[in-house]
């Protein structure tokens, strides 16, 4: 039976939409800056300063990947940085976990509106949040904000968001599968001063750390949240006593007008339209079997985006996101199919766009149910369903459809690992593998393969040596998945599976945590006749004989060549790994573009001849025969005939 | 006769969504083209040699649904869609009676 979740009076408060704070929520003790819109600024400068702001964003991540000491930052680019205007629209966002696009904006509105009075902003101040209501796409994300002050006038806002590798909950690494309501989950935090003139406050630093099973780890991912802050705010403030402040804040409004303008007239080359999605996560938490929907309707008019997720499924166990994952999820989808060579200042962006989020789903849950797998759920389910909807749009488009994207790495396979390393000290991590996931085929040419996350556009799949060098485990293997890319005319790119064994730390187990969807489905769609990508997969051969194969020198190819009993694990799961149990994870490629009958035979063979298509797929889905190396003309012809036989009869021999 | 382009394989044109292959008439415009394809539910283990049994992990039923044209076999579009869902009505221009 389904538990009764209560709404708790006063938590409205808590809650930001993303609109700007309203002027009459601000206390006067605030003083915001103000340029003068009509301030007129020669291009050369205007081009100069953009370029600066640019150059600060970036240098802002670069600084928090070199203090940080969390391979889920410095190498898979869990993490995003910003530049935000006074009132909390984004000037500049980094290239790293997109969804935080609807992350930090968020916060700083509700921080202007909620903050300014008590205990006030001032600078040198900072602030931590991680409250999904608020802004965080699950307690994990954490976010420190940054005002950058002129005189005594709020210019803007810097701010950073890292995924930290546990912030407490009944579940390690804090993917709580067991809970289904937040205080059973990570610990949350609404915006609330972390540093206060310059200091760390060591009071609130504890009452932090004090909830996490990670909290050196943590703790440093603070300090290089605040190296990156004070980077961006020192250079902004050089960049001001160089041109002035009027020209520095003209010139982030300037960068969003722009924006907003290239927008406009991006839409307006596509004609009106509806495109609609249904697609799907299934089991919300441990022991649910149910399969729970999001819908999307994305109708272009004139120059404006609707998404409406109206009819998307209530929200249920530890699957939901909140707005502003939904929000920023769909923008996932919109900047590197729509925005390619716009520029990502999405305070302008986001003028041309609307998002209807229905209260009480999984794609905007209400407070307090469960949302620590929110980043990668509820949020993901977005990104999958707003990837289709706009690829079907711009498949509308002749002008516009070589820019399109089948369906790209449709979910994300978790795997938290905890134990006692190699020096028989704890540990918590979050293995990063399914970084390597497979994109989407496009109109013109294969999806490419492990390719990365479209969530994380710059995200690295870690090194199997630094993963070896980190953590007890060895690897088995890590390789490109055969089948794993959507069949079509075009292919979706290959996603990849890893395999490894406890390693080094005396034999103790390690404890894992997994969540996931998409094990008993694909979710990186096709389109226009593109076939689905592969299921993601987790897998264990307990009992195994590795340690045999490793004592004749060998390494097993495949989870089936060693002895034990092998075991297809859950969706959503907690169990431990001992020393001779061979774990697997697979993840998923991208969905494929077209009817496969119209690929040419010889790419097929050259996928079968390169492991990238299976000779049953090649025959079954592509229509091709393969006889050793080279293709069977005759009965390739024979079988595509077949195939449309079969077609035309709705299935029937 | 003006033509407007759906997606990769179908057109809308005279009023109607039409095949670019073959230029077989599926419906009008103002409709879902799916209603005018042949359609295919086929076991979600047809999409990608990799699905293990879904009863391994859930109880509801999802299939693996195709969308052919009838004039020339053309597979137009495929869904992973729950059994006792209606077909989604995926690509819909406005003003679909013009063009």
């Amino acid at each position: 039976m389904a538990k009764t979740i209560l709404q708790i009076p006063g938590s409205e408060r808590f809650f930001s939409d993303g609109t700007r704070p309203r002027p009459e929520a601000i206390s006067p003790k605030l003083k915001l800056f103000q340029s003068d819109a009509s301030l007129e600024i020669d291009p050369i400068t205007l081009e100069v300063v953009a370029h600066k702001l640019w150059q600060i964003n970036d240098e802002q991540g670069q600084a928090l990947k070199k203090v940080s000491g969390s391979p889920v930052a410095t190498d898979a680019n869990d993490f995003n940085v910003v530049l935000c205007d006074e009132m909390g629209d984004i000037v500049n966002i980094g290239p790293y976990y997109l969804p935080h696009a609807a992350n930090v904006d968020f916060m700083v509105k509700w921080t202007v509106e909620h903050r300014s009075d008590n205990p006030g902003i001032h600078p040198d101040d900072m602030f931590l949040c991680n409250d999904p209501w608020v802004g965080a796409l699950h307690p994990q994300d954490v976010a420190v904000l940054s005002p950058v002050f002129v005189g005594d006038a709020l210019l803007c806002w810097t701010g950073s968001t890292i995924h930290a590798v546990d912030v407490g909950g009944v579940n390690i690494g804090s993917w709580c599968v067991d809970a289904e309501e937040l205080f059973a989950e990570g610990m949350t935090y609404p915006p609330i001063k972390i540093v206060e003139g310059g200091e760390i406050r060591r009071d609130v630093e504890d009452v932090y750390l004090r909830r996490s099973r990670a909290p050196a780890l943590v703790g440093l991912d603070l300090r290089a949240h605040i190296a990156s802050n004070n980077v961006a705010k020192q250079r902004m403030l050089e960049l001001v006593e160089r041109y002035g402040a009027e020209v520095v804040h003209g010139v982030m409004k300037k960068q969003m007008d722009y924006a907003a303008e290239r927008f406009r007239a991006r839409l307006l080359q596509i004609p009106d339209g509806t495109w609609r999605c249904e697609t799907y996560q299934e089991v919300s938490k441990t022991a649910d079997r149910r399969v729970h929907k999001t819908i999307l309707s994305l109708t272009k008019t004139g120059d404006r985006l609707l998404f409406d997720f109206t009819g998307t499924d209530p929200n249920v166990g530890m699957i939901n996101c909140t707005r502003a994952g939904a929000v920023g999820g769909s923008m996932v989808a919109v900047l590197p199919q729509l925005c390619y060579d716009i520029p990502w200042a999405l305070g302008g962006l986001h003028r041309q766009m609307e998002f209807v989020t229905p209260a009480g789903t999984i794609i905007n849950a209400d407070f307090p149910h469960g949302v620590s797998m929110g980043s990668i759920a509820g949020t993901w389910s977005a990104t999958n369903a707003a990837n289709v909807c706009i690829a079907k749009m711009l498949s509308s488009v002749p002008e516009l459809q070589d820019r399109l994207l089948a369906g790209c790495v449709g979910s994300w396979t978790t795997v938290i690992a905890s134990g006692r390393d190699n020096n028989r000290l704890p540990f918590v991590t979050m293995i990063m593998d399914c970084m390597a996931g497979g994109w989407g085929a496009r109109s013109f040419a294969d999806g490419v393969d492990t390719a990365g996350l479209m969530a994380a556009i710059t995200g690295q799949c870690p090194n199997v040596e630094t993963n070896e060098g980190f953590y007890p485990i060895l690897y088995l293997y890590r390789r490109e998945t055969k089948d794993s890319g959507g069949p079509g005319e075009f292919r979706g790119g290959m996603g990849a599976t890893s395999c490894w064994i406890p390693y080094g730390n005396g034999g103790e187990a390690l404890q894992l945590v997994l969540a996931c969807f998409g094990e008993a489905f694909p979710t990186a769609l096709g389109i226009d006749g593109g076939y689905p990508a592969n299921t993601s997969m987790y897998r264990m051969v307990r009992d195994s004989n590795v340690e045999e194969w490793l004592a004749r020198g060998e390494i097993p190819p495949t989870l089936e060549s060693l002895s034990g009993t092998l075991e297809h694990l859950p969706q959503k799961c907690e169990t431990l790994q001992h020393a001779t149990d061979a774990f697997e994870h697979t993840w998923s490629g991208g969905g494929g573009f077209g009817d496969p009958l119209d690929r040419d035979p010889e790419r097929v063979l050259h996928d079968v001849l390169h492991d990238a298509v299976s000779v049953h797929a090649a025959r079954e889905i592509y229509g091709v025969v393969v006889d050793g190396a080279a293709v069977d003309a005759d009965a390739t012809a024979e079988r595509r005939a077949e195939i449309r036989r079969q077609r035309l009869n709705g299935g029937a021999a | 006769m003006s033509t407007r382009q759906l997606d990769h394989h179908l057109a809308v044109r005279d009023g109607s969504i039409v095949c670019r292959r073959c230029d077989h008439v599926l419906c009008s415009a103002d409709r879902n083209f799916k209603e005018g394809a042949i359609r295919w539910d086929r076991p979600i283990q047809d999409a990608n040699p990799l699905i293990v049994d879904p009863a391994t992990f859930i109880d509801d039923e999802v299939v693996f649904r195709q969308y052919i044209c009838p004039g020339c076999a053309t597979l137009l579009e495929n869904e992973v869609i729950l059994a006792s869902s209606a077909p989604v009505w995926d690509k819909q221009l406005a003003g679909g009676s013009a063009g």
